[in-house]
């Protein structure tokens, strides 16, 4: 392989128009994944939070379905017996 | 109102023997999956029993599978050979597992734990490598989504030696 094409970056997927975004900013519009599908990029964040903030931040996030199901009249609990 | 972090609290402040296991235990850990109860593994002796009775006092505590039975916390007589205990309480429910497959009883957790600090007080998690191989017995569908979520969390936590990311839209 020529030095000149080693050179060159990895093509990308991105689905911006050619020349809109320069390269180096990609990538704008592309979930990071790991094999299985895991967003990496939630996973860096919640790594950068400490053990009290990830558990706050689950708290919110249950405290939000709880009172979402409750104003539509879901039973709150309900896909909880078995977990 | 749901305060996971408060019933750990609790738990702690009344000296119970207990370690964090479980959704809220990969959470501490950095996972991304929501999980709806706190499930801790603790012994379930008389001495931890009473307790386990009095940090739940005034939380309204009921079992999780008959909500409309209250949690008798006058006695730990009525909780007499229990391998578990599923209680809903007015912070959030509260699975107290007396024992976890394969990995054992709360005795057979010792040196598999790390010490987070949840904002004044520390609380003992089980560490992901137990909690992988717990999570890969059970080996429900929600189990498997778990590993690999477990499995994402240690490769990033871990010094990364190649790309292994993929992408997608």
């Amino acid at each position: 392989m020529a030095a000149e094409e080693a050179d060159k970056p990895t093509p990308r997927p991105i689905s911006a128009v050619e020349g809109t975004w320069p390269l180096d900013e990609w990538p704008l519009d592309v979930q990071r994944v790991d094999e299985n599908g895991i967003d990496l990029e939630q996973i860096e964040y919640q790594l950068s939070l400490t053990p009290a903030e990830r558990l706050r931040r689950l708290e919110e996030f249950v405290e939000f379905v709880l009172t979402t199901r409750q104003r539509n009249g879901v039973d709150e609990w309900s896909d909880t017996a078995t977990s | 109102m749901v305060r996971y972090r408060d019933i750990l609290k609790r738990l702690h402040d009344h000296d119970v023997e207990f370690v964090v296991i479980g959704g809220v235990a990969a959470v501490l850990h950095g996972s991304t999956q929501g999980t709806f109860d706190t499930d801790v593994c603790s012994p379930l002796h008389d001495e931890n029993l009473g307790r386990i009775i009095e940090a739940l006092r005034g939380l309204n505590p009921r079992w999780r599978f008959r909500a409309d039975r209250v949690i008798p916390v006058d006695s730990v007589e009525k909780f007499s050979g229990f391998k578990n205990l599923y209680i809903r309480t007015d912070w959030g429910d509260l699975d107290i597992l007396g024992e976890m497959p394969p990995v054992g009883g709360y005795g057979d957790i010792q040196g598999k734990t790390v010490d987070y600090d949840l904002d004044g007080f520390a609380c003992r998690v089980i560490d992901i490598d137990t909690l992988l191989t717990v999570k890969r017995a059970v080996g429900r569908d929600k189990d498997k989504i778990a590993v690999m979520h477990l499995e994402a969390l240690k490769r990033k936590s871990a010094p990364q030696s190649r790309d292994d990311t993929n992408h997608t839209t």
